[in-house]
C-alpha cells in the first residue's frame, strides 16, 4: 500500500530520484534508497535537521506551530522534507534541472494516504476510543431498558390479586433484585457517559491546539 | 569515631535526598559526598590517603571487589554502546512485531519478552530507549493506542534486570562481593526471574485481554516496514551477535578463578571496538561517565560506613530478625530492599545492604551460602516499579517527547500491583524451597477457592458467576482505568 504510493509519487514526478518516509525519532519506515548508504544514519540526520531549524526558530523567536516544508538546494540535488503526520515526514530527493519549478500539489493526495497508513494522529485514537465505548454504552444501554420493562411487567403482575403467597414472594424477591441491577445498570450509564464527555472534552482541546 | 559515623551517616542520607529531589546531579553529590567522608577519615579519623584508594577500588584481603565491578561495567558498556550502534536489537525487535500479526495480546506478550530479554543482555534504560520509541511508532501504523504496550514493558523491564550476573549494576556489585558465578547467578536468581515473568504475562494478559483491539488494516502496512532500515551495517550486526554470544558462552565455562567476568566483557569489548571500525573517540564519549563517577562517590561513602563499623552494628542487629531463621531473613531482605529501591536509587541501597547481608551471614541466619545476597539482587531490582520515581521517570518522558504522554496515575498503580504481586509470588517459592509443607499449605487454600469458583460457577449458573466477574472486572479496571 505505502510503497505502491511511493512509486505514484515517483510516476507523478519523474525528476524524484529518491524518496524516505521518516518519523521524527528518525526511524526510517520506507525508502528507496539501497542498504548500501547508511540507513538508519540517514534517519537520524534527517530527524536532527527538522530539530536544528526548530531550535534556530526558537532562538529568533519565531512562531513555529507545524512546519510544511523544508527545502534545500544544491547545484545538482534538492530536498524537500514535507510534514505528513503528526510525527512523520517525507524526504523527496529531486535530480536538480534547470529552470523547473517543482509542483508538489499533483502529489498531495499520495502524500495524505501514506499519512493516514503510517502516523495515525493521537485525535484519530481518541475517536477510535470513543466509538468502541459508544458501542459499549449502547449495549448497556438496551439491556438498561430490557431489565425495566421487565420490572415494569413484574410490577404489573404483582398487584395482580389472584397471587399464590409463595408467587407474591418470589415476585417480590424478583423485583428487588431487578431494582439493584437497574440502579446498578443506570450508575454504569452515567459513569460511561461522563467518562465520554472527557474523551469527547480531550478531542476539542487537541482539535483547538496546533 | 560516633561523631564520624553520624557525619557520613548524614552525608549518605545528604546525597540520597540530593539525587530524589533532583537538586543535584546524582554524580556530583556522590563525589560531593565523597569529598566530605575523606576530610573526616582523614581528619578526624586519622586514617592514611591510601585507605580512600582501597575504598575506591577495593583491597588485596577483598579481591579488589570495586574494581572489578568497574571494569565489568566499563567492559559491558562498550559492548552495549556497539550493539546499540548496529542496531541489532532494534532489528530484531521490529521482526518479532510483524509475527504478532494483529494479535494485540501477542503483541503485548512479544513487546514484554523483547523488553526482558534486552534489558537482561544490555541494560533496562536502554531497553525501555530502544522500545519505547519502536512500540510508539508501530502503534501509529497499526492505528492502536500505546499506553498498554508501554506501561507493561516499562513494568516488566525490571525482571529483565535479574536474569544474568551483566544485567544490572546491582547485580555486578553483589556478584562481585559474595563471588558469586555468572551460572550461580543466573540458576538462583535468573530461573525465579524467569518463572516471575510467566506470572507476570498471564497477569498482564487477565488485565488488559478485554481492552486491546488492533484495526485489521494496519498489520498490512506494518508488513512493509522494512526491518533492513533499522540496521547501520550487516556485519557489524553479525559481529555484535557473535561477539555476544561469545560473551555468553565464556561467562558460563570459564571459572571466575580462572579469569574473572570483568576482564572477560574487556577482553571481548576491546575484540569488537578494533572489529568494529567505528571511531573510538565516538565510542569513548558513549560511556556513561556520570555513572562511573557515581558509582566511585558512593563506593567511598558506603565503605566508610563499613569501615567505621557501622554497617556491622545493622548487620548484627539485623541478623536477630526472625529468630534468625533463614527463610524469614529472605523474606524479610527481598521486602525490605524492594520497598527501600523504590524510593532511593538501588545502587547506593545494594551497596549499604551487601555489607549488612555479610553479617548477617555470618552471625547466625544459618545461612550456608549465598541466599540472602540472592533475595537481595530480586529486590533492589524489581522494588523500583513501586513508585514511578527514578528510573521511571525515563519511561514518562520518552512517552512524552514522542507525542503520546501516559498518565503518572496509571503507571503508579500497575507498577505497584505488579511489583506486590511479583513479590508475593517469589516469597511464596521462597517458603516452598526451605519449607515445604508450609508452602504446600498456603497453595492448596488458594488452589481450592479457585477449584470452588469455578465449580459454584458451573453448578449454579451465571448468576453467581456474573457477580464475581463484575468485582474481577472492577478490580481491572481499576487498575488500569
Amino acid at each position: 500500500m505505502v510503497l505502491k504510493n511511493i512509486q505514484r509519487i515517483k510516476s507523478a514526478l519523474p525528476e524524484v530520484f529518491h524518496v524516505a518516509m521518516f518519523y521524527n525519532t528518525g526511524i526510517i519506515f520506507q525508502t528507496t534508497f539501497e542498504q548500501n548508504i547508511n540507513i538508519p544514519k540517514l534517519g537520524e540526520n534527517l530527524a536532527e535537521l527538522l530539530n536544528h531549524v526548530r531550535k534556530v526558530y526558537e532562538l529568533c523567536d519565531f512562531k513555529m506551530d507545524n512546519y510544511r516544508k523544508f527545502i534545500f538546494e544544491t547545484d545538482d540535488v534538492s530536498t524537500i522534507i514535507i510534514k505528513l503526520g503528526e510525527d512523520s515526514n517525507l524526504a523527496l530527493f529531486f535530480r536538480k534541472e534547470e529552470d523547473k519549478d517543482l509542483k508538489l500539489t499533483g502529489i498531495r493526495r499520495y502524500l495524505n494516504k501514506i499519512e493516514d497508513l503510517i502516523d495515525t494522529d493521537e485525535t484519530e485514537i481518541l475517536f477510535f476510543e470513543l466509538a468502541t465505548r459508544e458501542k459499549d454504552l449502547k449495549i448497556i444501554e438496551e439491556n438498561f431498558q430490557q431489565k425495566q420493562k421487565s420490572l415494569t411487567d413484574l410490577q404489573t403482575r404483582e398487584s395482580d390479586k389472584g397471587l399464590s403467597e409463595s408467587e407474591l414472594g418470589d415476585i417480590k424477591k424478583a423485583i428487588k433484585n431487578l431494582e439493584v441491577e437497574c440502579e446498578q445498570l443506570r450508575q454504569e450509564i452515567e459513569k460511561k457517559k461522563a467518562e465520554n464527555q472527557i474523551i469527547i472534552q480531550k478531542i476539542e482541546s487537541k482539535k483547538k491546539s496546533p | 569515631m560516633i561523631i564520624s559515623s553520624i557525619i557520613i551517616t548524614s552525608c549518605f542520607i545528604g546525597v540520597i535526598i540530593l539525587i530524589l529531589t533532583e537538586r543535584l546531579n546524582r554524580a556530583i553529590a556522590a563525589l560531593t559526598g565523597a569529598t566530605i567522608t575523606y576530610f573526616v577519615l582523614i581528619f578526624m579519623e586519622g586514617m592514611k590517603f591510601s585507605v580512600v584508594v582501597d575504598l575506591l577500588f577495593g583491597t588485596e584481603d577483598d579481591g579488589f571487589v570495586n574494581l572489578h565491578s568497574l571494569i565489568l561495567i566499563i567492559g559491558m558498556m562498550f559492548i552495549v554502546s556497539i550493539s546499540n550502534e548496529a542496531g541489532l536489537f532494534q532489528f530484531l525487535a521490529i521482526k518479532l512485531i510483524k509475527l504478532s500479526k494483529g494479535k494485540p495480546i501477542r503483541l503485548m506478550i512479544i513487546l514484554c519478552l523483547l523488553c526482558v530479554f534486552i534489558s537482561a543482555i544490555l541494560n533496562n534504560i536502554l531497553a525501555v530507549i530502544i522500545l519505547i520509541p519502536l512500540t510508539i511508532t508501530v502503534s501509529r501504523i497499526l492505528n492502536i493506542d500505546p499506553t498498554p504496550y508501554i506501561l507493561t514493558e516499562a513494568v516488566i523491564v525490571n525482571l529483565g534486570a535479574s536474569i544474568f550476573l551483566i544485567s544490572s549494576i546491582p547485580n555486578i556489585l553483589i556478584a562481585t562481593y559474595a563471588g558469586i558465578t555468572f551460572i550461580e547467578f543466573f540458576l538462583n536468581v535468573g530461573l525465579i526471574s524467569l518463572i516471575i515473568l510467566i506470572f507476570t504475562l498471564l497477569f498482564f494478559a487477565f488485565l488488559y485481554k478485554k481492552e486491546l483491539v488492533i484495526p485489521k488494516e494496519g498489520v498490512s502496512v506494518l508488513e512493509e516496514f522494512n526491518v533492513w532500515n533499522l540496521v547501520q551495517n550487516k556485519s557489524l550486526m553479525y559481529e555484535c551477535i557473535g561477539a555476544l554470544s561469545i560473551l555468553m558462552i565464556l561467562f558460563i565455562i570459564i571459572p571466575s578463578s580462572i579469569i574473572t567476568p570483568d576482564m572477560i566483557a574487556l577482553t571481548i569489548a576491546l575484540f569488537l571496538i578494533i572489529l568494529s571500525r567505528l571511531e573510538p573517540k565516538d565510542l569513548i564519549s558513549k560511556i556513561d561517565f556520570e555513572l562511573v563517577f557515581y558509582l566511585l562517590g558512593i563506593f567511598i561513602i558506603a565503605g566508610a560506613l563499613e569501615v567505621l563499623g557501622l554497617l556491622s552494628i545493622i548487620g548484627r542487629e539485623l541478623s536477630t530478625v526472625g529468630g534468625g531463621d533463614l527463610l524469614i531473613q529472605m523474606i524479610f531482605i527481598l521486602w525490605i530492599s524492594a520497598f527501600l529501591s523504590s524510593t532511593i536509587d538501588n545502587i547506593p541501597i545494594t551497596k549499604i545492604l551487601i555489607p549488612v547481608i555479610g553479617t548477617m551471614s555470618s552471625t547466625g541466619s544459618g545461612s550456608d551460602g549465598n541466599q540472602l545476597y540472592y533475595s537481595l539482587a530480586i529486590g533492589a531490582n524489581w522494588g523500583d516499579n513501586l513508585t514511578p520515581l527514578g528510573d521511571n521517570i525515563l519511561v514518562i518522558n520518552l512517552a512524552e517527547q514522542n507525542k503520546r504522554p501516559i498518565s503518572f496515575k496509571l503507571f503508579f498503580k500497575l507498577g505497584f500491583f505488579t511489583t506486590i504481586y511479583q513479590l508475593a509470588i517469589v516469597s511464596l517459592i521462597f517458603v516452598l524451597l526451605f519449607n515445604f509443607y508450609l508452602g504446600i499449605s498456603i497453595i492448596i487454600p488458594i488452589l481450592f477457592l479457585i477449584i470452588l469458583f469455578y465449580i459454584i460457577k458451573k453448578a449454579i449458573g451465571k448468576k453467581f458467576g456474573s457477580k464475581i466477574e463484575n468485582v474481577i472486572n472492577k478490580f481491572r479496571e481499576f487498575i488500569i482505568k
